[in-house]
């Protein structure tokens, strides 16, 4: 047993946690204001749904008020068969309340139900991932708990496990069926092609961990209650609540979730959550007492999922000038030890892999590979950004082997506005005037042109210092594949002195979604916004909540208020019409009863045509009328059918395009970020451009990070979870030094367009850091065909490998041209002997 | 002994009992719920950018400054009888408070946590008054490292608040000059600002009062003595007894390490002292980097540049250069730099005085030669004038650090080289210094490339002879890794540094970083405010 593992008394700095110490001062003040922030469960006093050891019915004394703590001993080997388990040392300790194992909790209860039947919430005989809950213990103080944890004894056989994906691969040890779409066939065009048209070659892109922020949650038992109070943090409430009534053979009626706010989206993933919940909830059932539990930062790095690995390996054919005429793309992701939500990022994966461009004959496997480590997570742009990165990365290297510009390739690929040539391989139509629209923009406000030009004649001044630009394109669908997730709900509540509180159905992410919320309901009932109160994160008025990731969250939300006012503002037509007409307006129309200012009706108040909100509003609650309203919208005619590979699994696309300028220091191997052109379609409101502005450098950032500076971390050694000095999330210093954003409202009509494409989509575009440190590492090449492999992330270690590689690349190149002059030359000079 | 102190929280006095002395004043506003989140949440990491608050400070040349500080690097008692503002005491003002109304306009969508940070920096910032340059902009907000920060909108906002003080403080100054008191402004006791917290900072004076000796419930001690002397007998009286200076180095451990008695270097008058000398700068060991760089920074070129990278801003404005050198930190990218600037080191107990040469302080195994008893006095950088070069018999010379990490801020260094030559009139290299750290367990010099280079032409062929040698006496010996990378580095650095500085007489850096070229360091914001939204201001 690791020593760190057991040891991680890192009290002040987990959430919720008071350090023994500081108990003192630490008054019942203070925890009762944390109970406002785990997971709580409430019991008994006769009423009990739980069944009741023996030794629980006695009961301990307790204070009340005072929590118990709970505590996690995670395995520190990613694979192993657990020989012994001995807990009696540790139950032994003073304060110590239960120590759990997987035996304690019986089958039926060691799963995380509904979600994972099959999979144990406590190791049972065999350890899956590094990092995987071995003990539940529980105690009054964390100090006891921390002891006992000392105490358990396990005995492991370890097992080599499966660490990477290449690794996976050769053992095939999968989740579930490899999954295809295709178009046309391939294989026809690669058997007529010649060897100079057809090349291939692997891409890896590593995973990326969540902002590590370490979860916690409290349970609340009260007693003579049957309801159980959870307090969680989570992207995901209705998955929490689901979790955790089944841990407790409860209705979901009787779970009361409360969604705390998340900092970003992306922090915890929605399973972990829930597990952590259970895990909580559990303990908290034992001991028929409130509980909380909190994971120090490196149990969180450990038992919260990164990003999805992916491994993928490529044949093309083409044509002299660069068009793709066939590909054959094989994608594998690691998925982790069980399945979370990664068949859908999967097919997000594949259903990205085109890019922008329009490939004839065309197909993508993918495969989801089962390894020894924690699930992998649901980030922003998951899988969206792997897929897409794939096809990106083909046409870049596709550039430097045919020594085409890379931008002509890209524009010699685009869909095109032709039938046949705009629809994707699994059959969604494209709007290639669209890609042309952001393309063109990007590349005429950024200059890229005259930059290119200009980079080229500095880099022939610079030995040391080579600079590269990138240029992007970017298509992403909007919307999940699971078309149960375009959905979104939202309750508006109108009070009797006419303010308004909105109850989105989401956890709030502090994205602005709130602001918005507010101004399009002050809008829509024409009412200073200071009357609007909004609320996220209740699950209690909005129980189908959506989760914050791999949706067009914002939009759906956004017309479920929309949906909500509507139907009030209807209802409140008919109220003004009645009291217009008591009046004497007894003329006005239905329809031409307005909104604005403060005022309904259709003209001046002191004309007696139209009434004030809030007479209006008092007026309605005598006639009775509901001033409450659950709106709901969802995106339709979403289909998309897995195993046919075929579907119109998005509302629609977001088209975007970003050039980028890099300087490489060849002798660190640091690279400045320069300048970042973004260009991209924004929400359809104009009064968003701030807004989307956020989330576009939001986005961007998470990408920039994920490609340049967050180191991975080994899954398999629970030590080399570095410490948040070593995150390398880029900061300010590292941001790009000049950002022009040109945001361009969506073509089309506006009620068909998606509302706020634009929190995760960015993501993607930071592959043009990418691409311009590939121009910049061709520079120092001469511009040679040379094989550039950069790695992820660039760190500066990686790149000044990557420029020693291609310098010898370039040597061997030279000593292979010099011995074939000299091979030629042989002839040339025998030949006037013979 | 006393059992109890206060200090001066948002503008009101706030008593403390018996709270133990290793509780950081994160944790006491935690519990208060004073943090934006309420008071269930854990403090921020100071590795992300900590959590933030505002402390009232005389600077290195005797005016009152506000500095962003981590409060999750503050231990309680070295708050007695200072004067702390938190992110609450701005966003209630009434009217709105310029920084929070032009932060509220700009719908930064960064979450509370970093929104309270965030604010904290600019608010740091808006009453500087020396923020002029766009460099200076990055190096303010460099603490900023979350993954909700809107870049574009953070700087937009920075600008237009640094602008509008800037404008205010000129504008003041104008007429307070009209009126014969321009100097109250120099002396930063004008209220330019006209608002309570400007009000609060000009009336501001470090509180003359006895030495602190605090008494906690477990019978831990802190003293906060006002001399030397008193220093040296406490840690006489208690050997076992820990000075602290800054405390950002202490801080990380707080809540897990404990200490019987902690004695505070912060209040010694003579530890506290920097003073520009003929030919050398002396600088107080209980300095803090931020003064550091305000003052030997500006006339040291590479220190000033080093120094407004290291860690963040709030970071700096409480660490100390003797903090930092005491540590001996294997990775510390200060030491290197001090060794090719031939500084020397002042030590001092109740024995006596000593003093060594930088690279002489450094023992095997991550150690000093500190002795137990014994602190840091002061470190004395010498200035390279021309008349002293003269003395020397150099002409000029030529001295940089390069420090490598994987991010710009808040990150551990990666290695740092710091390399200087003296030379002759004709070219020569009359000395020569080459240090490293980030190698070893301590900074390591290359004597014998250092002796090479003597009396050859500084040009490439100089460098190409001497580099076995720095290959062969520089190892990497630690293990944190890269190793590969930090081999080839231990090169790299060093043909950087002639890259960089090819002439003789020439000791500015041939500036190719982007730096130069897009960030317009050096030129001024305030003008920038034309293309800012007035109206928010
Ligand atoms: C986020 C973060 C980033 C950091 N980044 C860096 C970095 O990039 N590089 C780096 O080198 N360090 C870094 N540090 C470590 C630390 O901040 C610095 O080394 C700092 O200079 C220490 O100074 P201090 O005054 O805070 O020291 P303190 O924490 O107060 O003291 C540190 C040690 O020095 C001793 N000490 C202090 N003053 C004296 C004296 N006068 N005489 C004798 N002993 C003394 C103390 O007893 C203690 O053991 C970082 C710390 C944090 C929290």
């Amino acid at each position: 047993m690791s020593d760190d593992l057991k040891n991680n008394d890192s009290a002040p700095t987990s959430p919720f946690e008071v350090a023994e110490s500081d108990k003192v001062s630490a008054d019942s003040d203070f925890t009762e204001m944390a109970s406002a922030a785990g997971l709580r469960i409430e019991s008994p006093d006769g009423s009990d749904p739980f069944e009741l050891d023996d030794q629980a019915a006695l009961g301990p004394v307790r204070t009340e008020g005072d929590d118990l703590t709970v505590m996690l001993l995670l395995s520190p080997h990613p694979a192993a068969t657990i020989v012994r388990k001995a807990g009696a040392e540790a139950r032994e300790v003073e304060g110590v309340e239960a120590v759990l194992f997987s035996e304690d909790l019986g089958k039926d209860l060691n799963r995380l139900m509904p979600w994972r039947p099959d999979d144990p919430i406590l190791a049972e005989d065999e350890v899956l991932y590094c990092g995987q809950p071995i003990a539940i213990i529980v105690g009054k103080t964390t100090a006891a708990c921390r002891e006992a944890r000392d105490k358990i004894e396990v005995d492991y056989h370890n097992a080599p496990g499966i660490l990477s994906i290449d690794h996976a691969m050769a053992m095939q040890s999968f989740h579930g069926p490899p999954r295809e779409v295709t178009r046309g066939d391939s294989n026809a065009v690669f058997a007529k092609s010649t060897p100079d048209t057809v090349f291939e070659g692997t891409f890896a892109i590593s995973g990326q961990l969540p902002g590590v922020r370490p979860p916690g949650v409290r349970i609340n038992f009260r007693p003579g209650e049957r309801a159980i109070n959870v307090e969680v943090r989570t992207e995901s409430p209705a998955r929490v609540r689901a979790a955790v009534a089944a841990a407790f053979k409860l209705p979901e009626s009787e779970v009361t979730i409360v969604a705390l706010p998340l900092e970003n989206s992306g922090t915890v993933s929605e399973m972990e959550a829930a597990l952590i919940a259970v895990l909580a909830a559990t303990a908290a059932m034992r001991c028929r007492w409130s509980v909380r539990l909190r994971l120090d930062a490196k149990e969180t790095a450990l038992l919260l999922g990164r990003r999805h690995a992916a491994n993928a390996s490529f044949k093309i054919a083409h044509d002299a000038k660069g068009r793709i005429l066939a590909a054959d793309l094989r994608i594998a992701l690691d998925a982790g030890y069980t399945v979370s939500d990664s068949e859908t990022v999967l097919d997000r994966a594949i259903l990205h892999s085109d890019s922008a461009y329009f490939i004839p004959d065309f197909t993508v496997k993918g495969q989801l590979c089962k390894t020894s480590s924690v699930t992998s997570a649901n980030l922003p742009a998951e899988g969206v950004a792997q897929g897409t990165w794939v096809m990106e990365e083909i046409v870049s290297r596709l550039a430097i082997r045919l020594r085409i510009p890379v931008e002509k390739i890209r524009e010699a690929n685009f869909y095109r506005d032709k039938a046949g040539q705009n629809s994707t391989h699994y059959g969604q139509p494209v709007n290639s005037g669209a890609i042309n629209r952001v393309w063109t923009q990007a590349r005429r406000r950024s200059g890229y042109d005259e930059r290119s030009k200009a980079i080229a004649k500095w880099n022939r001044k610079n030995a040391s210092f080579k600079r590269g630009i990138g240029l992007v394109p970017m298509k992403v669908g909007i919307g999940d594949p699971r078309s149960e997730r375009n959905e979104g709900t939202a309750q508006v509540q109108i009070m009797n002195d006419g303010s308004i509180r909105v109850h989105p159905g989401v956890v709030d992410v502090f994205d602005g979604l709130n602001t918005q919320i507010q101004h399009d309901v002050a809008v829509s009932f024409g009412i200073p916004i200071g009357q609007i109160s909004v609320f996220t994160g209740n699950p209690e008025t909005t129980p189908h909540m959506t989760a914050r990731l791999g949706v067009d969250t914002t939009g759906l939300v956004l017309k479920a208020v929309a949906d909500a006012c509507k139907t009030i503002q209807e209802r409140l037509r008919t109220v003004a019409l009645q009291m217009l007409a008591a009046r004497g307006n007894m003329e006005i129309e239905l329809e031409a009863i307005r909104f604005g200012g403060g005022h309904v009706g259709i003209g001046e108040v002191s004309a007696g045509r139209s009434l004030t909100f809030t007479e209006l509003i008092d007026g309605a609650f005598r006639r009775r009328v509901n001033l409450t309203q659950i709106g709901f919208f969802r995106a339709p005619n979403l289909w998309w059918d897995r195993e046919v590979g075929a579907g119109w699994p998005f509302s629609g696309y977001a088209y975007g395009a970003a050039v980028v300028e890099v300087q490489i220091d060849a002798f660190t191997g640091e690279i400045d970020v320069m300048r970042v052109d973004l260009v991209h379609e924004g929400s359809p409101a104009p009064d968003q451009a701030d807004r989307d502005e956020a989330q576009f450098m939001r986005a961007f950032a998470q990408g920039q990070g994920w490609l340049l500076s967050e180191p991975n971390r080994a899954s398999d050694d629970p030590d080399s979870f570095l410490t948040t000095g070593d995150e390398g999330i880029p900061g300010l210093s590292d941001a790009p030094i000049q950002i022009e954003i040109d945001r361009l409202r969506p073509m089309g009509e506006l009620s068909a367009v998606p509302g706020a494409p634009c929190s995760e989509a960015p993501v993607v575009l930071a592959m043009a850091v990418r691409e311009a440190i590939r121009d910049a590492i061709s520079a120092f090449s001469g511009r040679k065909s040379v094989n550039i492999d950069i790695s992820i992330p660039a760190s500066p270690p990686e790149i000044l490998m990557t420029l020693r590689d291609v310098s010898r690349q370039i040597s061997e190149m030279e000593k292979a041209r010099r011995y074939e002059a000299e091979a030629n030359a042989v002839p040339n000079t025998r030949a006037p002997q013979t | 002994m006393q059992s109890w102190f206060t200090f001066e929280l948002n503008g009101a006095e706030c008593r403390v009992d018996g709270v133990a002395t290793n509780k950081t004043l994160a944790q006491f506003l935690a519990d208060r719920g004073t943090w934006p989140e309420g008071p269930c949440f854990a403090p921020t990491d100071s590795w992300a950018g900590g959590d933030l608050v505002l402390l009232a400070t005389i600077d290195a040349v005797g005016r009152p400054k506000y500095r962003a500080v981590d409060a999750t690097l503050l231990f309680l008692p070295m708050m007695a009888g200072q004067d702390i503002w938190t992110w609450e005491a701005f966003c209630l003002m009434d009217p709105g408070h310029t920084v929070v109304r032009a932060m509220r306009a700009a719908s930064l969508e960064c979450g509370p946590r970093a929104e309270a940070r965030l604010g904290l920096l600019l608010v740091e910032g808006y009453y500087r008054q020396d923020l002029r340059w766009m460099g200076q902009l990055r190096e303010q907000l460099d603490g900023i490292v979350t993954r909700t920060a809107n870049w574009r909108a953070i700087e937009r906002v920075a600008r237009q608040i640094f602008a509008k003080a800037e404008r205010m403080r000129h504008e003041a100054e104008q007429i307070a000059q009209a009126s014969g008191v321009g100097k109250l402004i120099q002396q930063g006791r004008l209220d330019v600002f006209d608002d309570i917290f400007s009000r609060h900072l000009v009336a501001y004076y470090p509180e003359d009062d006895e030495d602190l000796s605090y008494v906690d419930e477990s019978k831990r001690r802190f003293y906060r003595p006002k001399t030397l002397v008193e220093l040296l007998q406490l840690k006489n009286q208690y050997p076992d007894a820990e000075v602290i200076a800054g405390g950002t180095g202490m801080g990380q451990t707080a809540g897990k390490s404990e200490w019987e008695t902690l004695i505070s270097t912060e209040d010694v008058e003579e530890l506290r002292v920097i003073r520009k000398e003929p030919n050398h700068w002396e600088i107080g060991a209980a300095v803090t980097l931020t003064s550091v760089g305000e003052t030997v920074g500006r006339d040291v070129g590479p220190l000033g540049k080093l120094l407004s990278r290291f860690a963040s801003r709030a970071v700096r404005n409480r660490a100390t250069l003797g903090g930092n050198l005491a540590i001996a930190a294997t990775y510390g990218q200060i030491a290197p730099l001090l060794i090719a600037l031939d500084a020397r080191v002042h030590l001092t107990s109740l024995e006596g005085e000593r003093d060594a040469p930088m690279a002489m302080f450094f023992d095997r195994g991550g150690k000093s030669i500190l002795r137990p008893g014994e602190v840091i006095r002061s470190i004395s950088v010498p200035r390279f004038t021309e008349s002293i070069l003269e003395k020397r018999g150099s002409q000029s010379r030529l001295c940089d650090a390069y420090m490598v990490t994987l991010r710009r801020s808040l990150c551990e260094p990666l290695m740092t080289g710091a390399f200087a030559v003296e030379l002759a009139a004709d070219g020569t290299v009359k000395k020569a210094w080459i240090a490293y750290s980030g190698v070893s367990d301590r900074p390591l010099r290359a004597r014998k490339a250092e002796k090479e280079l003597v009396g050859r032409k500084w040009n490439e062929k100089a460098i190409m002879q001497v580099l076995p040698s720095v290959n062969q006496e520089i190892k990497i010996e630690d293990d944190r890794g890269n190793d590969d990378y930090r081999r080839q580095l231990v090169i790299t650095l060093f043909q950087k540094f002639y890259f960089q500085h090819p002439k003789v007489a020439d000791d500015v850096a041939v500036e190719l970083g982007a730096a130069s070229e897009f960030a317009h360091p050096e030129q001024p914001f305030f003008d920038a405010l034309a293309l800012g939204d007035k109206s928010v201001l």
